[in-house]
């Protein structure tokens, strides 16, 4: 069956059945398993022209609407996408996880821009960043203190955001920006859209441990947007902000549960080796069971979340528990790798130990992005279970 | 037994800060010699040690100051060998702390005790991988053959234990140093980070697991000069040290949010020297294995501390 069948939009599972048998059969897809990049620069670039063969066989154009370049269908088929790439050996590409993040919240709440650059973006031919966080406004969001101003038909962007991932290469970022008085907090905040290449516009790549630009710093300095590029209402950010968190929490979980799985599936084999030569070190079985047993519970939960999302349901705090789940599996899954490979992970050269390292540094950003571990347990608290607060100013 | 006195140590650690900050040309020996250590070392050996090895943890210092107190256990009259540590086995014949240009001869532990080979004759690495600021080389390639020396390795890497344990101490305080300031300066939700519950408690268990650690390395000074239990308790000790650096600085890093991830600061670099000192002269995770395993066949659990020793 080829793409574009037209079935493949209502028939998921003839979908998933079509995916599989594409992405297993597939010569050209061979450039892309096992790849191991010198620079996060080259991986995202290498990356995007994965996206390309998908969309031009039709494969990832399902699950998003015609006006930006889709087929329709709906989010599922998209999370069946990532699943099967991971479970074929193939990375889920990585401008897809700032799309996943960025395109629905574009798509419903600025379609004009959607219908403009998400076909390129699905093409691979472009991908953006996500400028949220602050030098002064990480985990407290609304404290944030970068500027738009109007100025007749356009607005004037002023300010620094501070760990925009994929930063270094991205064509555009998404912005949070303040709009209202200093201190409206939350209510003063609209999302802009602002391109890479305008005036003003400043990026400097920040290393993650381990040495790869994974980050970036970004510097507006008097950027000016045309007024069509704000996303929603004026004022109206926070929404858009809380509607793309959703996203954020979710599908990136999700996307996290499908590679977890391929990784288990290689820690075995790492295992097997070991039982093979020195012997497996005590506990590190119970351990191996635990991890996998955390993968496949994150995908049942997540799996439900996406559900619920896909069928347009609103997700609520309760979202948190996935971004737990997500935390425990690759702080649990990455920690039992460290300790299986042993010196190799430490002193490897190979390129398999230098991936596993860099893996190993990211896997901390679980308990850190979108939201800190500390951050999730307390909206938990606060906002399902309903406890008295801890006395925020 | 310490015979230091407070203000002595304090005056101690102080010089010793200095000489590890100073990055002028001479070498790390005529800079201790100037500060008259072998002095301190003779009056004290236990504080001496333990200071300067906490020293050069937080400094991340990278130095060959372990190959003397292993060589020293094994044979004062070796002293100036190089020491080939039988950690990283997996990736090579072992470690060096240093290149070897200085070193006429390397002592290799084995099965049957100790060897000598000629430190020209080992083909070397960088040890490089997760923690790329250190200076140890990796051996590759076969080892020489070289002489057998007398001396015993087990009391050797007792020693050696006692002071990489304080080593990841120093490691895990300067940590929490930074962690503390961090979190009492900046600010979210109008309030200092070391002010909300999650990160203090976070903090406060990381300090109860180095003060733990330490402990456990008095406890192995007191046994120090007993053949039998020396090397079970630094076993433990070095346990116990390892496994601090785990439980501090996975709370140190994420008390920094995103700072504590990136090269924008400095914590991971403690992340990484605590990990590779882990993993010299057994892992945390392999030394409790061991003595899980000695006390199943018979090694008796014993008490190590007594109560009616070393009091002042
Ligand atoms: C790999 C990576 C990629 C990222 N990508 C992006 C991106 O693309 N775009 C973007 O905008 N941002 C991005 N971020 C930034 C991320 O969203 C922030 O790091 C996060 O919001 C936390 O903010 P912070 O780092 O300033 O930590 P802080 O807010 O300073 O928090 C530090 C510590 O204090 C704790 N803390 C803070 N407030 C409280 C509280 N009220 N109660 C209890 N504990 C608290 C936190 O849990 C944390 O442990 C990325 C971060 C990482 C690590």
């Amino acid at each position: 069956m080829d793409g574009f069948a037209p079935e493949l939009g209502v028939d998921l599972r003839a979908y998933a059945v079509g995916v599989r048998s594409f992405l297993t059969s597939t010569a050209a897809l061979e450039e892309w398993r096992s790849v191991h990049y010198e620079t996060t620069a080259d991986r995202i670039r290498h990356e995007a022209g994965l996206m390309g063969v998908l969309h031009d066989a039709g494969w990832s154009r399902w699950g998003w609407p015609e006006s930006v370049g889709g087929l329709g269908g709906g989010l599922v088929h998209r999370a069946t996408l990532y699943d099967e790439l991971a479970a074929a050996g193939l990375p889920i590409p990585q401008p897809t996880l700032m799309l996943e993040t960025l395109g629905p919240a574009l798509v419903r709440f600025a379609p004009h821009l959607a219908a403009r650059h998400l076909p390129a973006y699905l093409r691979g031919e472009e991908w953006w960043g996500q400028g949220f966080s602050e030098p002064d406004a990480g985990s407290d969001l609304a404290g944030l203190r970068t500027r738009a101003t109007r100025d007749g038909e356009e607005w004037v962007v002023s300010g620094q955001k501070l760990w925009t991932s994929h930063g270094e290469t991205a064509h555009r970022f998404v912005c949070l920006v303040r709009t209202g008085a200093p201190e409206s907090r939350h209510k003063g905040l609209s999302m802009v859209l602002v391109d890479r290449d305008a005036p003003g516009v400043t990026v400097r790549p920040i290393a993650i441990a381990g040495g790869r630009s994974e980050l970036a710093e970004v510097f507006y300095d008097d950027v000016r947007i045309p007024g069509d590029q704000i996303v929603g209402a004026v004022d109206g950010g926070w929404s858009v902000a809380m509607y793309l968190l959703q996203f954020e929490r979710s599908v990136y979980g999700w996307q996290c549960a499908a590679v977890a799985l391929s990784r288990v599936r290689e820690l075995v084999i790492a295992a097997a080796d070991l039982a093979a030569g020195s012997g497996i070190p005590d506990g590190l079985t119970r351990r191996l069971g635990e991890v996998y047993t955390d993968v496949m519970t994150l995908r049942a939960k997540s799996a439900q979340t996406v559900r619920r999302l896909a069928a347009g349901e609103p997700v609520g705090p309760e979202a948190s528990v996935d971004k737990v789940l997500l935390a425990a599996v690759e702080i649990g899954l990455y920690d039992l790798a460290r300790e299986l490979l042993g010196a190799g992970f430490l002193a490897g050269t190979d390129v398999v130990d230098t991936a596993w390292r860099d893996e190993w540094w990211y896997s901390r950003s679980a308990t850190i992005l979108g939201g800190s571990s500390e951050i999730q347990r307390t909206i938990l608290a606060d906002h399902v279970l309903r406890l008295p607060k801890e006395g925020v100013a | 037994m310490t015979v230091l006195d407070t203000e002595a140590r304090a005056a101690v650690a102080e010089s010793l800060r200095d000489v590890f900050a100073d990055d002028s040309a001479r070498d790390l020996a005529a800079r201790l010699d100037e500060l008259g250590w072998d002095e301190v070392v003779n009056e004290d050996p236990e504080t001496a040690t333990t200071m300067l090895f906490i020293e050069q943890g937080r400094a991340l210092a990278s130095t060959s100051l372990l190959d003397d107190v292993v060589v020293g256990a094994l044979d004062p009259a070796l002293t100036g060998h190089g020491v080939l540590y039988p950690s990283f086995t997996s990736v090579g014949a072992g470690v060096l702390l240093g290149p070897v240009d200085d070193l006429e001869r390397v002592l290799v532990p084995d099965a049957r005790g100790v060897r000598s080979v000629p430190a020209a004759a080992l083909e070397l690495r960088p040890l490089g991988g997760f923690d790329r600021h250190s200076a140890w080389q990796v051996v590759v390639g076969a080892l020489p053959d070289g002489e057998r020396v007398a001396g015993d390795w087990v009391a050797a890497e007792a020693a050696g234990r006692r002071a990489v344990s304080a080593e990841i101490i120093g490691v895990c305080r300067a940590a929490l140093d930074l962690a503390v300031q961090y979190t009492r300066d900046r600010r979210q939700y109008g309030r200092p980070l070391g002010s909300f519950q999650a990160v203090r408690h976070q903090l406060a268990e990381s300090y109860a697991a180095i003060e733990a650690a330490a402990s456990a390395l008095s406890a192995a000074w007191t046994v120090s000069a007993d053949p039998a239990l020396a090397p079970w308790a630094a076993r433990s000790a070095k346990a116990k040290a390892g496994s601090a650096q785990d439980v501090v600085l996975r709370r140190t890093v994420q008390v920094l949010g995103a700072m504590g991830l990136t090269e924008e600061g400095p914590m991971h670099r403690f992340v990484e020297r605590g990990a590779t000192l882990d993993q010299l002269l057994g892992s945390h995770g392999q030394l409790v294995e061991q003595t899980g395993r000695d006390l199943l066949t018979g090694t008796p659990a014993h008490p190590v501390v007594q109560i009616w020793e070393d009091t002042p």
